[in-house]
């Protein structure tokens, strides 16, 4: 007879089995990535799943000359970057108002917000980019940067807000009694305690904005100056042909920054996740 | 507060930033094309052409994936870049109402028959286009393997048959069929096309309106089918997971003697593999008539030029230079490496390039077909023949479902 502590224990060996095949499952396609990127063409055409007979390092030093891995990573970084501000900015200060004056404008200003989630990119691709390129905003990083604000803010706004509504009125009104505008209130009281969901909104968001496609297609793909480093890593399909090694190199190298930085950043962004969930 | 009105400061030249990044240069020229395969290629003959006119900014763009819907985003909305991309043929007509008839432009002289005929719309009247690259379409074959086995290469069914037992007894898998990919079917069947008739854009026409069926023509409904039927018992052990690359590597080591579909776009990778190799291109056998065993040559692919673009003259004189200055030639033959399409007595380096063109001369070329459906019908109509290889469609029932298909996709 097992004993309770016993089962419990083989309950929980099960579990952690089950869930790192789950993982193994997940992984495995990104396995698949990193090993054809450390092959020759040769040897990724020949059987994709066997691993390198030698380390092909080459892929790599062509691949970053015939990127200009150098240049697309600053583009990147720009884009991300001027994204990620404008998002932070105007979804938290959104958030706070629309928790903290609650009347009928901002009940429909946060579903006019948040309604946009729903709306698929492809039906207004053009129209977006007829638009901006009236604004002038199709074709340069920072343009880019600037579109990424009207995708990322619902999303955003919608985290931010669950979050502020457990965070006590009364820090607002302790702020005030000593003084401040409500502007200082957010800047110096707020804010900070919003730490935790800003990095889950910072992770969440570079993940995308890093990795995406279409839009900066649409938009950057115009000039080698502008062109993103996902972007680039396309270069290498062709209408019949795929260089399949120097793509998947291409694929690691575009995405390997966004997912050191989800690393570095993880636990918080479980925690933050956690915090808005369960009190909201 | 000061921190908050430091990011709206930010913001605000962020933005005056950008706006001011909208300059106007008087002499810019955009390309937005499919086939990244050539960037490196064209990046060469873009400033190359520097040389010749320094003032002019060529502003050059690319990708596959995505490529149709992109260029109808771009048209959409007003951007419709100076230089774009679409197929041969159908789609001439498509975009006809937005791009320039070349006719009258020294370019077009100089370009190989074959192509110019591929650029004409619906009433064969007209040069829409100019292509990057010539092709040939065949049955590709590992040359050293057919003169070791003393096998000869099939130019009618029974060669095939024979080809086949020939091979099976000496341990080699005959085909390498990439099923897989849904456009291997259209290259391999526009050789059956051209065997049903003289007329294939009228043939085409007639199944787009509903007039034509498989069933009164047995180059399609029989032999069509009965080649497809034979690829796939003598071919991969899992065809429908076949691709380019399997047949590439299939060809390469020797695993297999003929690919299905592909052709002179395979030589660089199969060369990867093996260098020694040697391969060549024929025909398919389509009938028991070996003179209709012959290679399809002409241009696909088609460069278009928009007749709304502000820099009309300067790209006139950009497409003009690439078609009839010597550099222009060499950049074909030695830059590019691809099939000339235009009038040249030089070749690129490859053997599928020259025994195609060797085919072509002795045997004639039969005429290319695919160009005169959309790609919209020929994913449908690879899906259709995947599904009667795998087993879920009758002949009969795969028949009904292409004849239905080329009236609602291509039909209008």
């Amino acid at each position: 007879m097992m004993t309770r502590k016993q089962k419990t224990r083989l309950k929980w060996i099960l579990a952690e089995f089950f869930a790192i095949a789950l993982a193994a499952f997940y992984i495995y396609p990104i396995f698949l990535m990193v090993n054809n990127s450390l092959k020759p063409f040769r040897e990724v055409i020949m059987d994709v799943i066997a691993l390198p007979s030698r380390l092909a390092v080459e892929n790599y030093v062509n691949v970053v000359e015939r990127m200009n891995y150098g240049a697309l990573f600053m583009n990147n970084v720009i884009i991300t970057v001027v994204g990620l501000l404008g998002i932070i900015v105007f979804s938290s200060i959104a958030a706070y108002t629309i928790n903290r004056t609650r009347n009928r404008y901002t009940r429909i200003a946060h579903f006019l917000i948040i309604t946009p989630m729903l709306i698929p990119f492809q039906t207004f691709m053009i129209t977006l980019l007829k638009t901006m390129n009236v604004f002038g905003l199709a074709g340069s990083l920072v343009g880019l940067g600037i579109q990424y604000w009207g995708f990322g803010v619902p999303m955003a706004t919608f985290i931010y807000a669950n979050f502020i509504q457990t965070v006590p009125r009364e820090i607002d009104e302790s702020a005030f009694i000593d003084g401040a505008s409500t502007l200082q209130t957010f800047a110096h009281v707020i804010f900070p305690i919003l730490k935790p969901i800003t990095t889950t909104v910072i992770v969440l968001n570079v993940m995308w904005i890093w990795n995406d496609f279409l839009l900066p297609l649409l938009m950057v793909n115009s000039t080698e100056r502008t062109r993103t480093l996902v972007l680039s890593a396309y270069t290498f399909v062709g209408q019949f042909n795929t260089q399949w090694h120097y793509a998947m190199t291409a694929m690691v190298l575009a995405v390997a920054p966004s997912v050191i930085f989800f690393v570095l950043l993880q636990k918080h962004i479980v925690k933050g996740v956690i915090a808005g969930a369960v009190k909201g | 507060m000061r921190k908050t009105t430091g990011v709206v400061l930010l913001i605000a030249l962020l933005v005056m930033g950008t706006m001011s990044q909208v300059a106007f240069a008087a002499k810019e020229i955009s390309i937005f094309i499919s086939m990244p395969e050539y960037a490196d290629a064209i990046r060469e003959l873009i400033n190359e052409y520097k040389k010749v006119k320094p003032d002019v900014v060529i502003h050059y763009e690319t990708t596959q994936s995505d490529y149709p819907t992109l260029l109808k985003v771009k048209l959409n909305s007003g951007d419709l870049p100076d230089i774009f991309a679409s197929t041969t043929g159908k789609e001439i007509e498509l975009y006809k109402e937005y791009s320039l008839d070349l006719s009258d432009q020294p370019l077009a002289n100089a370009m190989e028959k074959a192509v110019r005929d591929s650029m004409a719309d619906a009433n064969g009247n007209g040069v829409y286009g100019l292509a990057i690259k010539g092709n040939y379409f065949g049955m590709v074959y590992n040359k050293g393997l057919f003169e070791e086995l003393g096998v000869k290469v099939p130019e009618t069914f029974a060669e095939l048959e024979t080809a086949i037992e020939q091979f099976n007894a000496a341990g080699i898998t005959p085909f390498s069929s990439g099923f897989g990919e849904w456009w291997v079917f259209k290259h391999a069947f526009q050789h059956f096309l051209a065997a049903a008739t003289d007329n294939v854009p009228g043939l085409v026409q007639q199944f787009e309106q509903g007039q034509a069926k498989f069933k009164d023509y047995p180059e399609l409904y029989e032999n069509w089918f009965r080649f497809v039927d034979l690829v796939y018992a003598n071919g991969d052990a899992k065809p429908l997971e076949s691709t380019i690359s399997t047949e590439i590597a299939a060809l390469a080591l020797g695993q297999a003697a003929m690919v299905v579909g592909q052709g002179p776009w395979i030589e660089a990778d199969v060369k990867a593999i093996d260098p020694e190799i040697k391969i060549g291109i024929a025909g398919y056998p389509v009938s028991d008539n070996a003179a209709q065993a012959q290679v399809i040559a002409g241009a696909d692919q088609a460069m278009r030029i928009s007749n709304s673009s502000d820099a009309e003259q300067e790209v006139l004189d950009f497409i003009n230079w690439w078609y009839t200055s010597d550099y222009g030639e060499t950049w074909f033959i030695d830059v590019a490496k691809v099939v000339s399409p235009i009038v040249t007595d030089r070749m690129a380096d490859f053997d599928l390039v020259r025994d195609g063109a060797m085919q072509v001369s002795e045997r004639g070329s039969a005429p290319i077909g695919i160009i005169y459906s959309t790609d919209s019908f020929h994913m449908s109509f690879g899906e259709i023949m995947q599904a009667y290889l795998g087993g879920q469609l009758t002949k009969d029932e795969a028949c009904a479902q292409i004849e239905q298909k080329w009236m609602e996709i291509d039909g209008q």
